[in-house]
């Protein structure tokens, strides 16, 4: 299940570094920098979810109530 | 055991690979699958559990005990993640802080089993 998210993580990293090079060359450098923002957004929400998962995992095995 | 070798490696490999490309990409690999990891662990634990629960019925232990010292163990594997992971963003001074928080937490709970073994050692004395 797990793995696949891992893979997904590190394509969305490549395909946004290809397109901030692309928009580089073609000196639109703002397009680009708004590009890799929201790559890292997309990224970061794929990680928090998962830490929220993670959380409820071990919520429901301690009962911790964090 | 070795799916959870493969995956440390490709993590591994992952962000080595996405250091050179993008360093802020590197670190969100890296703990997606340090939490991958940990979910395996945690359904490794969940039998463990079950088992500490049968003990408790068959020795009659208190349950609130048994309950108590499963959110220890549960507090300290959150503040060993998440004080790792915080050391991971690059900043150890508040890891070690949440760390500090961690073991007031767990002391704060340690109280009442104390308190109750004092009430055990005077009812014991109160026998001499």
């Amino acid at each position: 299940m797990n793995i696949g998210i891992l893979f997904k993580i590190a394509a969305v990293g490549l395909i946004v570094t290809v397109i901030c090079q692309i928009l580089k060359k073609s000196d639109r450098d703002d397009i680009a920098t708004v590009v890799s923002l929201v790559g890292l957004v997309i990224v970061l929400t794929v990680v928090v979810q998962m830490i929220g998962d993670l959380f409820e995992e071990i919520n429901g095995i301690f009962q911790i109530y964090g | 055991m070795i799916q959870i070798v493969s995956v440390g490696l490709v993590t591994a490999i992952a962000a080595m690979l996405l250091k050179s490309l993008k360093p802020d990409l590197a670190f969100a690999v890296t703990i997606c699958g340090g939490i991958i990891l940990l979910l395996c662990a945690v359904d490794l634990l969940k039998d463990t559990v079950s088992v500490f629960w049968e003990i408790a019925d068959t020795t009659g232990l208190d349950a609130s005990l048994i309950k108590l010292l499963l959110k220890m163990i549960g507090i300290g594997y959150l503040t060993e993640f998440s004080s790792q992971l915080i050391s991971e963003f690059g900043s150890p001074s508040v890891a070690d802080k949440v760390v500090l928080c961690g073991k007031i937490m767990i002391l704060l709970l340690s109280v009442p089993i104390v308190k109750s073994l004092l009430e055990l050692i005077q009812c014991f004395l109160a026998f001499v």
